[in-house]
């Protein structure tokens, strides 16, 4: 990554571009995450002296969507938030796209939110006892609306593995990473039992979770991480959001560690028109727990093979044990009664 | 003994001890860092502990489950390849049992505590 002075002139200059000759980069600062990619701050400051906040997102990694990046590119993220903000859900505006001859790399800009991201603040920290009780239902609205968005807007997700065939793509993944789990082989095999019946196809926003929601004391202010979106049935997101790992402790509130299905399916009911079974919501967590032991894995094997060296990415590869446990747990207890 | 004191182990526990003391001077990126760092000493601490009574026992599982011997690594293969295949299909309940006591076994090397915590 270049240097934060050249980062300072270039995007000067982007900007100067996308905003008017006369307006000033201010407050550059973040450069947050290592390695392949980056999140900057920074505040447009125009000639009269409005100031819009951003965040910028960079990225450069080769190549999007394969087995070492599953992710989704920054051109795809872009027009994702767009559609989301259209069609109502609670996302950060986006200003622009980097274009190569930017010299930034890929990426684009964003409006910054401010609030709470770090999921043990949030449950923890009393600026937010009073949004806890309100967050499943916030939930459940925000991806009833989400999972009202025609799919057609987002066909260009159709040929993504976790589009054609989640439980093949998680398949395809372990084997990308050359080790043998036999839990998850196991947990394989009863996602391939289980199958629900053909369900309706919607736009997934694929980690939605307690950990990826700009909180403030009012509740959800913004949902983050649009990069791992893809089709399928919309009930992934409702078992994703409940898998035991973003409870971060507080194991008697399934949803996020903040709440109650209850709550969470009656407003995604509502908000969507359709009815949420509690039997495919199940099927679906154990599928984020076996989809969250394979992300862990990735990162390790690139921790391992890749020369992505962290200490945080090799406790991925053993802190997966954790998630494989819960995993074998879920499918032996069966649905909670 | 074929190395001087302090023994490995004390090693680690005198590294993990500067963490703890960098602890209050770190904020942020740096400081989830510094208790990731001393999370895997503790693994390591562990693994050389508990380790190799550990994988015995799973070596031992394995050879009566599948029939056959080898390294750890191997016969971890052949057992995720037969639970793909179908073919352990009428072991099930004993393959699980061997499955889930494997992953406790790890968790008691990884973190003990979430044993202990129950759901």
């Amino acid at each position: 990554m270049i240097k934060e002075a050249e980062l300072r002139d270039r995007l000067q200059s982007v900007v100067c571009r996308h905003f008017g000759n006369g307006s000033r980069v201010e407050r550059l600062r973040g450069a947050m995450g290592g390695g392949s990619n980056r999140t900057s701050f920074f505040d447009v400051v125009s000639p009269n002296g409005t100031v819009v906040p951003l965040v910028l997102r960079q990225e450069t990694y080769a190549t999007y969507g394969g087995p070492y990046n599953p992710f989704l590119s920054p051109e795809m993220q872009y027009r994702l938030l767009r559609i989301a903000f259209a069609a109502g859900v609670p996302v950060p505006r986006t200003y622009f796209l980097l274009d190569p001859e930017d010299g930034l790399g890929d990426g684009f800009a964003m409006e910054r939110i401010e609030g709470e991201t770090i999921p043990r603040k949030i449950l923890r920290d009393p600026s937010y006892r009073e949004a806890l009780p309100r967050m499943a239902a916030q939930c459940g609205e925000i991806l009833g609306r989400l999972h009202r968005i025609d799919a057609s807007e987002v066909a260009f997700l159709a040929g993504f593995p976790e589009s054609v065939d989640p439980i093949a793509a998680q398949r395809q993944r372990l084997d990308d990473y050359r080790e043998a789990h036999p839990a998850v082989e196991l947990g394989l095999r009863w996602l391939e039992e289980n199958r629900p019946s053909a369900s309706r196809t919607a736009l997934v926003h694929g980690d939605f979770r307690n950990g990826n929601f700009i909180v403030g004391p009012e509740g959800i202010r913004s949902v983050l991480d649009w990069e791992c979106c893809h089709l399928g049935s919309p009930m992934e997101d409702v078992g994703w959001l409940c898998v035991k790992s973003w409870r971060f402790g507080v194991n008697d509130k399934p949803v996020g560690g903040f709440g109650d299905r209850e709550a969470l399916y009656e407003a995604y009911e509502r908000v969507s028109g359709h009815p949420v079974d509690p039997g495919q919501v199940h099927y679906w967590e154990v599928y984020g727990l076996l989809r969250w032991v394979i992300f862990n894995l990735m990162q390790s094997f690139g921790h391992v093979h890749l020369g992505r060296r962290s200490v945080v990415f090799a406790a991925c590869g053993r802190n997966a044990c954790e998630v494989e446990y819960d995993l074998l747990n879920l499918i032996d207890s069966g649905p909670p009664r | 003994m074929a190395q001087d004191r302090p023994t490995a182990e004390d090693l680690l526990e005198a590294v993990r001890d500067f963490l703890q003391e960098l602890l209050p001077r770190l904020e942020g990126d740096l400081l989830f860092r510094a208790r990731v760092s001393m999370h895997l000493l503790g693994i390591v601490a562990r693994e050389m502990r508990e380790g190799p009574a550990l994988d015995a026992a799973e070596q031992e599982r394995l050879r009566n489950l599948l029939g056959r011997d080898g390294d750890l690594d191997e016969l971890n293969r052949t057992l995720a390849a037969r639970i793909r295949s179908g073919a352990l299909d009428d072991q099930r309940r004993e393959v699980f049992d061997h499955v889930r006591r494997t992953v406790a076994d790890k968790l008691r090397i990884v973190n003990p505590r979430y044993l202990e915590e129950g759901d």
